[in-house]
């Protein structure tokens, strides 16, 4: 099980973001590190085809994910945005509405596993039934993490999960991250140091390329 | 009796535009230039089509009066574009076969089954048509104008709900609500006030040409029921094409 880029490169309005970036990436925890504006997230969007490479492949078990449905192949690999985004209504309606998506027919509500995050990222569980227009930026974060984690996906893209979140929480998250990354691959995009000590490898975003440490 | 409208009776209506120029000018709206321009191309149309309905009517030949509809949905088109101020690829496309599928439909409907004429007369289809593209014309404006300004104003929603694997009609499906919406309310709520609050233009047309108001209000029923119809499946059809102008096939914004 790994993503693997042979000879990707991206450009966005004409302007050369990634270059000729080969790398393997297996499961675990792995943080992308490096400068804002440094192509981190064009990283991550390429993996989750929000993004089409200029040039080159990406692949998942050997296989190219262009070959996948795009929708499909979102429903397997989630990007967890830095901004969350709702749409209007509750908490609760907003972390399901995803189950009505057709590349997630066949995924069930767990709602254990929801009263078990909740706990676990210290939110009470009547934030369920709040209008998400009233969510402060940390709870925003957290409910945004619980709705992708609920949709079990096989690969979590996270782009600076943490960064509405105290430290405290911070470690919550990560050690969380670091639970599910035994048995998926986990990238995440941080800036905060307390990602440094929960990662299994580290990946530099610097001059165009995407370099292990 | 019928009392017709003299050419100095139409050249004092003119003078009614005198008014909408001093109010919008009050206002600093600078607008004079293209309300003389839009009411004399409105003018110079109107009279050009009463000649060419003279000739039309006269000939009365199914290929004519085909050619006459599909120059009317094009021009139907050209004006959506100007008006909502969109551009993208195939818009006059997408716009064309939108309004041409649901004005033949509704057209064949209404004729054959509705006023059951045996043939496809002109005198019949040429105005019914005009009614029929008029509408969808000025809804459809609205729509797109604004399912493009929402899609503009919530990129950052419709990639998170593509992060969570929602496909194009499903990441789309707010907007597309929001717009087909807008788009019919107008004749929908046009319909609630029609008979107290004003008489719509065919009846009012018949009635000052000297039909019995009675026959006219069939007539009036059944065509506004076939606008609010072919209004609906036009932009229900414009908004299933202008998808892919904000999602392409990979399901990635480019807008």
């Amino acid at each position: 099980m790994c993503i693997e880029f042979r000879n990707v490169s991206l450009n966005l309005s004409k302007k050369s973001i990634l270059l000729d970036i080969n790398i393997t990436i297996k499961k675990g925890f792995v943080l992308l590190y490096g400068e804002s504006g440094s192509g981190k997230s064009s990283f991550l969007k390429l993996i989750n085809m929000l993004y089409s490479p200029t040039s080159g492949n990406i692949f998942y078990k050997g296989k190219n994910i262009n070959s996948y449905q795009t929708s499909i192949w979102r429903s397997m690999c989630m990007l967890v945005r830095q901004m969350p985004m709702f749409v209007e209504g509750s908490v609760v309606d907003n972390i399901k509405f995803p189950f009505s998506f057709r590349a997630n027919k066949d995924k069930v509500f767990d709602d254990k596993l929801l009263d078990n995050l909740l706990d676990r990222f210290k939110l009470n569980k009547t934030i369920l039934q709040k209008d998400v227009s009233t969510l402060s930026g940390g709870e925003a974060q957290r409910i945004s993490i619980i709705r992708t984690v609920l949709l079990k996906p096989k690969i979590y893209l996270f782009d600076e999960p943490t960064s509405a979140l105290d430290v405290y929480l911070q470690d919550d998250i990560f050690s969380f991250i670091k639970e599910i990354s035994i048995n998926h691959i986990c990238i995440v995009c941080s800036h905060a140091k307390e990602a440094e000590k929960w990662c299994d490898v580290s990946l530099r975003v610097a001059n165009k390329r995407v370099l292990y440490d | 009796m019928i009392k017709h409208i003299s050419s100095s009776g139409l050249f004092i209506s003119y003078g009614m535009l005198l008014i909408i120029i001093l109010l919008t000018n009050k206002e600093n709206l600078k607008i004079t230039k293209d309300i003389l321009i839009s009411f004399f191309r409105m003018s110079v149309q109107l009279f050009f089509a009463g000649f060419a309905l003279l000739y039309i009517f006269k000939i009365d030949n199914i290929l004519l009066t085909t050619c006459v509809l599909v120059v009317m949905i094009f021009f139907a088109s050209r004006i959506v574009i100007d008006r909502s101020k969109v551009s993208f690829k195939n818009i006059t496309l997408y716009l064309f076969v939108s309004i041409l599928i649901s004005t033949s439909f509704i057209l064949l409907f209404m004729l054959f089954g509705v006023i059951k004429l045996k043939s496809f007369d002109a005198r019949y289809v040429i105005p019914l048509a005009g009614m029929v593209i008029g509408n969808s014309m000025n809804s459809m404006a609205i729509n797109i104008e604004r399912f493009f300004s929402k899609s503009k104003d919530n990129k950052e929603v419709i990639e998170e709900l593509l992060c969570l694997g929602a496909n194009r009609y499903e990441a789309l499906s707010f907007i597309r609500m929001d717009a087909f919406k807008a788009s019919l309310l107008p004749s929908l709520s046009s319909a609630s006030g029609m008979g107290i609050v004003f008489l719509p233009g065919m009846m009012t047309g018949q009635i000052l040409s000297g039909i019995n108001p009675l026959e006219s209000v069939s007539y009036q029923i059944a065509i506004v029921i076939a606008i609010a119809t072919s209004v609906t499946i036009s932009n229900y059809l414009i908004l299933r094409f202008i998808e892919k102008s904000v999602l392409n096939n990979k399901e990635q914004l480019i807008i």
